[in-house]
């Protein structure tokens, strides 16, 4: 390809290449050790460049190492720029495949996606209850889990209470969960232009989201997330990012010609 | 990789600017990020540990059981006498995990290559 211009190992031209992500070509910024102990660079067409670095020609037998460093790999390149996230374990066979397969296959598409993420960010917040607060809390509160727990103080393990006992403390955790879930999910969606909101992981897990927002609006969204693990004791608050839009991205089907 | 918290005591706001750990980095990026066609291989081993589904089946009687064995477990005179703000401090994530959340921690238990845990937060 003429218009290519790599700053990837140029020995490298036939081998595999892990891809990270496509960002502008231009603003782009590549550097370190990559997935396969390997050195980053970027390969350029046209208006776009894909962070890459050179892979073994056998299966990717990836470690939990390269796992952050494609996280490592994708947050340096943007803190630059914007940055598209490929999914973990893209790997395609040179650098001409890079290019024909990806950068100009959906040049168009990866360049309007680049334009639409320009100046956003994701944020990933994930909200838990303290166990020990939040069971004191139903314990205290509600009454039909305080008598049946006072019951098995002296109850056998096979009385069937228990399951009673334990099927209360579930409903009182759901409903204070969906309560505090709105209400969080309702105060930070103000400032977010998108939101992916998942399925619980576990029991105590009141939310796990990722917002899109305006780097304008990050700080704003920070605020409000301070201002909710202010006023809700029982829940712990982590919040992740600025980030690339991880959650956010994907790209129209598309039939190989 | 730095970890703020801001504010009082009285907040509980954990706050990284980007992925700090394993388990923030699978939660982040495993799943997630463009797929591009059949042109890619993905041919990645070893990643199967790491991916397993710690979901919790709430509505179960093992969960059920487990939720009353932890209630009375429960020392409430402890936990009043303590007030939030032990348990807010409790040290390090590990000691301050019940057993509801054992399933979650099992898969970052086993790190093959490096620790990932999280600095715990400090005052």
């Amino acid at each position: 390809m003429s218009a290519t211009k790599t700053a990837a190992d140029p020995r490298n031209r036939a081998g595999n290449l892990y891809v990270y992500g496509v960002t502008w070509a231009g603003r782009g910024s590549a550097r370190g050790q990559g997935v396969g102990d390997t050195r980053v660079g970027l390969l350029e067409h046209g208006e776009l460049a894909a962070i890459v670095s050179p892979v073994g020609r056998g299966p990717l037998r990836a470690k939990r190492r390269d796992l952050l460093r494609h996280s490592d790999v994708l947050q340096h390149a943007f803190a630059h720029a914007p940055v598209l996230p490929l999914r973990f374990g893209t790997v395609l066979g040179s650098d001409d495949a890079v290019v024909d397969d990806l950068l100009a296959a959906r040049h168009e598409e990866l360049v309007s996606l680049l334009q639409r993420f320009e100046r956003t960010s994701e944020l990933r917040l994930r909200a838990n209850f303290v166990e020990r607060a939040v069971l004191a809390e139903i314990v205290q509160e509600d009454k039909q889990v305080a008598r049946l727990r006072e019951a098995m103080r002296t109850a056998s393990d096979a009385d069937p209470r228990r399951i009673q006992l334990g099927e209360a403390v579930a409903g009182a955790l759901n409903a204070m969960r969906a309560a505090a879930a709105d209400e969080i999910v309702a105060s930070l969606a103000q400032h977010a232009i998108d939101m992916r909101i998942e399925e619980p992981h576990d029991a105590l897990e009141v939310v796990r989201a990722s917002f899109l927002v305006e780097n304008r609006k990050v700080r704003g969204l920070e605020r409000a997330a301070e201002a909710l693990a202010a006023r809700h004791q029982r829940i712990t608050f982590d919040l992740v990012g600025p980030m690339p839009p991880h959650s956010f991205v994907s790209l129209t089907p598309q039939q190989r010609g | 990789m730095a970890i703020a918290t801001h504010g009082t005591a009285s907040n509980y706001l954990q706050r990284a600017p980007s992925p700090s750990g394993l388990a923030d980095v699978i939660d982040l990026i495993l799943d997630k990020g463009l797929v591009i066609d059949a042109y890619v291989r993905i041919a990645v081993i070893g990643i199967e540990l790491i991916t397993i589904d710690a979901r919790i089946v709430i509505a179960s009687v093992d969960t059920y059981l487990r939720f009353a064995e932890a209630v009375n477990r429960l020392d409430l005179t402890q936990t009043e006498a303590a007030g939030l703000a032990e348990l807010r401090d409790g040290g390090s994530d590990n000691k301050s995990k019940g057993m509801l959340e054992g399933a979650k921690k099992a898969f970052s238990s086993d790190n093959d290559d490096e620790p990932s845990s999280k600095p715990s937060k400090k005052d």
